[in-house]
């Protein structure tokens, strides 16, 4: 695990250090095109993690097996981060392209709804106290909510959005540099949301397993308290 | 042919239960009556604005009386742990449908309720194109009416009120009342609904398929 650790760090170093100094300035941007990177990275990780977490429900309501459960949970919890990191950087680089901190473009607006959607489904999910129910209620939400995600990628193309395009049938619109950063930063990103979510599934297994311990803890104590009576 | 008659016994007492509140159906019908009132004191409304006042105020009612009035038949099924519905019912699927056709019926006469009276108010008219907005009204009351539907049967399964629902609830229905909106709109202005009406089509075949596949497993026991 330390070497994974060690290869990730490094990875985000070296994906920082090109979104930062390596890759040119944008000719009529500037520096402040480098929140791109970030942002775009953040949007990559956001459309996988949401649909790890939709591919893991459906997998939970086929099989029943709370792997599923924990791998959705996970990839939902540590995709809210980089959702929350992808709107934090989009109305910085709004602000400074715009002029505004916040428009209701299209897809602002969708983008935001898909925080609030799946900010939903995290708090939703901790009100049942019961494993099975709560895997299975959450994995209903989870899928119900992945509908926005393709609307998310489809309102610049069906609306009149202010937001630029990046990826066209012609595909990237940007020069060769430029992409090789994004998609350095992209990966980067993406392997600290596969860590995380690892890191996640193994925490939630354990306080699983802890409060089973704990259960049958207190079922001896109960037998031996009996028994001395 | 008893299968039947069940379900058509518990879309029957669903609606009059409806009928008998009154309130969210006013609600709207008070809400189009009230903004056109005072946005005529503040500033006569031209065609154009009243065109897009007239879809917002009506997506606004949707919205709130929607997913009021579904969350409310669904609270009915709450009677302790008991889910009154599935022990009267012949089976989930005509508890399900009946709350569905409740929920679509009651929200498509609130919206041309309210519509018509707007209309009236306003001095708008729908361009001769009464079937896209009857089509409109409708796809807008199924697409709604499906996911509200699924998310009021998770609400009640709840063991306490989860106020992060009702703002899923808004949430979740933003996409069919943004084209339900355009659509009217489009409608209102005179300029072509199709696309708006497409997205609804889209919408409900969608969450139809959710709602079929996925009805069953919220109510496991």
């Amino acid at each position: 695990m330390d070497l994974i650790l060690a290869g990730v760090a490094l990875l985000m170093l070296g994906a920082g250090y090109w979104a930062l100094v390596g890759a040119p300035n944008d000719v009529t941007l500037g520096a402040s095109q480098r929140i791109f990177y970030v942002h775009m990275g953040a949007a990559v990780v956001v459309a996988v993690a949401f649909s790890v977490a939709f591919a893991a429900s459906l997998a939970y309501l086929w099989r029943r097996d709370q792997v599923w459960d924990r791998l959705a949970a996970a990839s939902v919890e540590a995709g809210m981060v980089f959702a929350s990191m992808l709107l934090a950087t989009g109305v910085l680089w709004g602000r400074v392209v715009w002029g505004v901190w916040w428009t209701w473009d299209p897809r602002l607006t969708a983008t935001l709804l898909l925080w609030v959607l799946f900010m939903g489904y995290l708090v939703i999910r901790d009100a049942y106290p019961d494993l099975d129910r709560r895997a299975r209620i959450a994995a209903v939400l989870a899928i119900v909510f992945y509908a926005d995600v393709p609307l998310d990628y489809l309102t610049v193309r069906w609306f009149k959005s202010l937001h630029p395009v990046v990826l066209t049938s012609h595909g990237a619109e940007m020069p060769p540099v430029m992409l090789l950063t994004l998609l350095m930063n992209a990966l980067a990103m993406l392997s600290v949301w596969a860590l995380w979510v690892v890191l996640r599934v193994r925490v939630d297994r354990s306080e699983e397993n802890l409060a089973q311990v704990k259960h049958q803890l207190r079922w001896h104590i109960r037998q031996s308290i009996k028994e001395d009576r | 042919m008893g299968a039947i008659r069940g379900w058509a016994w518990l879309v029957a007492n669903e609606l009059a239960l409806e009928m008998k509140q009154r309130d969210f159906g006013a609600m709207m019908m008070g809400l189009a009556v009230l903004a056109a009132l005072v946005l005529g004191m503040i500033e006569p409304l031209n065609p154009r604005q009243g065109a897009a006042v007239g879809a917002g105020i009506l997506w606004m009612g949707l919205v709130y009386a929607g997913m009021l009035m579904v969350s409310h038949t669904f609270q009915r099924e709450a009677s302790g742990s008991v889910q009154v519905g599935l022990v009267l019912a012949i089976g989930r699927m005509p508890l399900l449908l009946s709350k569905l056709a409740v929920g679509v019926g009651y929200l498509w006469a609130s919206q041309g309720a309210s519509g018509l009276v707007w209309m009236a108010l306003t001095g708008l008219d729908g361009h001769g194109a009464w079937g896209a907005l009857i089509a409109t009204w409708g796809l807008s009351s199924l697409g709604m009416a499906l996911i509200a539907e699924l998310l009021a049967a998770i609400q009640v399964q709840l063991p306490d009120r989860q106020p992060a629902l009702w703002l899923v609830f808004m949430a979740a229905q933003v996409p069919v009342g943004l084209s339900d909106a355009g659509a009217v709109r489009a409608i209102f202005s005179g300029a072509n609904p199709g696309q708006w009406i497409g997205a609804l089509m889209a919408l409900a075949v969608l969450f139809s398929a959710l709602w079929w596949l996925l009805g069953d497993v919220i109510w496991e026991v």
